[in-house]
């Protein structure tokens, strides 16, 4: 799911320029707004999915662990 | 060029073999030698990771590619740093789970297999090279543009660095080399982005705006260090001194129309402010869409750039699974909670580092458009700091820029090399440290050789080619090997033989010049299009109708891949790990 978010925020961005020139040619304070998304804006976005994902992956370990085999379960989560 | 950035980078070169160096003592046994020992913090290993991955495509290309082919360029950062995103997602718990630490391991242990083991390694060696190529020219370009030696003086130098490097340190070496590298690249480029950022400040955005041609800010004179071929966008007065369009001119005013001249080496040209920015051949644009335009056209001559985006996206997003050199690097971390976590901090590293060449392209744009007369791409970024800052600052800056431009040829090439070298004599001779460090010479030599005839594609292109060989081979062996129990030895040599070979032919029949325009172009400049779908597809059909060789412990190889450590402990108990 993080992954279909991830690429659905990247991958849309040239179809709508495509689609909808105008977007291409908005500025934002005197910069394009092509260069704030692909220049910066992702980035953030990148890391909060990298983040979430990381953090989903712990929990659902740590529940199956628990389900398992609670004598095991790491003690801090 | 400078006495200060001959000095910084023969500073960072030494300063290379000494850490280097120091890992010699530590590296006692051959398994010490081959990956570090497991014994890196997640901080430290991300650094190294990162340090690795940032090439001269990175520190001189994007930058580069930016100014001279407009903000589409930026994918190919986006791109980078998303295939670390793509790679926490699917594979790097797992992958660490499974304990393998190079692709050919991985193949066999996964699918019992070893002429599947054959096809990787020579896999492999491809990627390897491939991407070997552009981080000897990145040298070649530096040295000649600092020093005015010959092309071939800075490939052979890296040749030579870094194979002894190698042959004399591996691994462990290596990992602390490489963090130490990802700081030195990460001040190298953001240091220089502030400080002239802050020193040219931002009152004029004129150049940015959109669909417009740029004109020089101010009045300038412009001197071309070579003979020049160029064009101007519209047509102005100009004073010239020297040889245009072979007459000798001695400071007399001339009247410029919109059309293509040749001026000789040496020749100067002073503009007036608002003059329109004439573009030189090596910086023209390969289409005729604008420069603020989000699409990409680099390597298709401009056609279909819609199609050419979205063949940097999946090449790039799907590529960094595939590479041989930063597999080894998630068997260092001690399980799979900590691969996830060193991919976090590399994903921060990364993002960190590309906001930067953003920066100085737009600098560049804003600020010294005559380089679009007098430089070419992938030397932008030296040139830059002592333009837009005269006198020692900015002296001070080149050196730091140049010094950091050889910290990325030198970590990445490590990287590639102990990968290339460690595929060599480990699948295909047998050997211990001794054949492992012949064979890093030998395969140094052969990189060198071969980076001395691809001169003309710029960095990031090459390395964008690199991905696309990458993400239609081993990112479906990868991806499918780690969440498809399905999949047969049968089907993945099968979707790695035609993805990575059909992903191949398109890009050395692009190198040889054979479609320029329409799809053709587009197809075979931007493979990874279809030959990722290609591999996929491959795979997975032919493992359909290969059941029957299915491996009999798939069951439990896939347990080991998924399980948290918590609970595989207690399954594997006493079991060491291959």
């Amino acid at each position: 799911m993080c992954l279909a978010i991830a690429l659905a925020a990247t991958a849309s961005f040239p179809v709508i320029c495509a689609l909808v020139p105008a977007v291409g040619r908005i500025t934002v304070a005197g910069l394009p707004l092509t260069l704030i998304v692909l220049g910066f804006a992702f980035y953030p976005v990148f890391l909060g999915i990298g983040w979430f994902y990381n953090r989903q992956a712990r929990q659902l370990e740590a529940r199956f662990t628990d389900l398992v085999d609670p004598a095991r379960r790491p003690p801090d989560v | 060029m400078s006495d200060a950035m001959v000095g910084a980078i023969a500073f960072v070169t030494l300063l290379t073999i000494m850490v280097g160096a120091r890992g010699i003592r530590v590296a006692r046994t051959p398994d010490d030698f081959m990956v570090a020992a497991r014994q890196v913090p997640p901080g430290i290993n991300a650094a190294a990771i990162s340090g690795e991955y940032l090439s001269a495509a990175s520190f001189l290309g994007i930058a580069g590619l930016v100014v001279s082919q407009g903000l589409g360029s930026l994918w190919y950062s986006v791109g980078y740093t998303a295939g670390y995103l793509v790679l926490l997602l699917l594979v790097a718990a797992p992958l660490r789970r499974f304990g393998a630490y190079t692709i050919p391991d991985f193949a066999v242990g996964r699918l019992g297999s070893r002429g599947l083991r054959q096809v990787a390694t020579a896999l492999v060696l491809v990627i390897g090279w491939f991407y070997l190529l552009p981080q000897m020219k990145g040298a070649g370009i530096t040295l000649q543009w600092i020093l005015g030696t010959p092309y071939w003086v800075g490939v052979a130098t890296l040749g030579v660095v870094v194979s002894c490097n190698i042959a004399m340190g591996g691994m462990k070496g290596i990992t602390f080399v490489q963090c130490f590298q990802y700081w030195v690249k990460l001040c190298a480029i953001g240091i220089p982005a502030i400080v002239l950022l802050m020193a040219t400040g931002h009152d004029s955005a004129r150049n940015l705006a959109p669909e417009q041609a740029p004109v020089f800010p101010q009045a300038m004179v412009v001197s071309l260090p070579q003979a020049t071929d160029f064009t101007l966008p519209a047509a102005t007065r100009v004073t010239v001194t020297g040889l245009l369009n072979q007459h000798e001119f001695r400071g007399q005013a001339v009247d410029l129309c919109a059309c293509r001249y040749a001026a000789g080496a040496g020749t100067r040209i002073a503009f007036g402010a608002g003059a329109p920015v004439p573009v030189s051949l090596a910086m023209a644009p390969a289409s005729a869409q604008s420069w603020d335009s989000p699409l990409l056209s680099t390597g298709t001559n401009g056609a279909h750039p819609l199609a050419a985006t979205y063949g940097v996206i999946i090449a790039t997003f799907f590529g960094a699974i595939g590479l041989p050199h930063i597999l080894v690097r998630f068997y260092t971390n001690p399980d799979g909670e900590a691969a996830r976590r060193t991919t976090l901090i590399v994903l921060l590293l990364l993002s960190t580092f590309y906001m930067f060449p953003a920066v100085l392209a737009v600098l560049t744009r804003l600020h010294a458009p005559e380089l679009y007369l007098s430089s070419d791409s992938d030397s932008i970024v030296l040139a830059l700091p002592s333009l837009l800052l005269p006198g020692l600052p900015g002296e001070l800056l080149a050196a730091l820029v140049a010094a950091g431009a050889f910290a990325a040829f030198l970590s990445t090439s490590s990287g590639l090399l102990v990968s290339v070298a460690g595929a060599l004599s480990h699948d295909f001779l047998h050997g211990g440290v001794t054949s492992f460090r012949w064979c890093a010479i030998a395969a140094g030599a052969v990189a060198t050789v071969a980076a001395l005839l691809i001169n003309r594609f710029s960095l990031a292109l090459l390395v964008g080619w690199a991905f696309a060989i990458a993400a239609s081979s081993f990112c479906p062996l990868m991806v499918l090997g780690i969440w498809w129990r399905r999949l047969t030895r049968v089907g993945a040599g099968a979707g790695i033989v035609v993805g990575g070979g059909a992903c191949l032919s398109a890009i050395v029949a692009t190198m040889l010049g054979a479609a320029t325009s329409g799809w053709g172009a587009v197809l075979l400049g931007q493979p990874a299009l279809w030959t990722v779908p290609l591999a996929f597809t491959v795979m997975i059909a032919v493992s359909l109708l290969t059941q029957r060789s299915l491996p009999a412990n798939v069951n439990q190889v896939m347990l080991r891949m998924h399980l948290p450590e918590a609970l595989s402990r207690q399954a594997y108990q006493g079991t060491p790990r291959p």
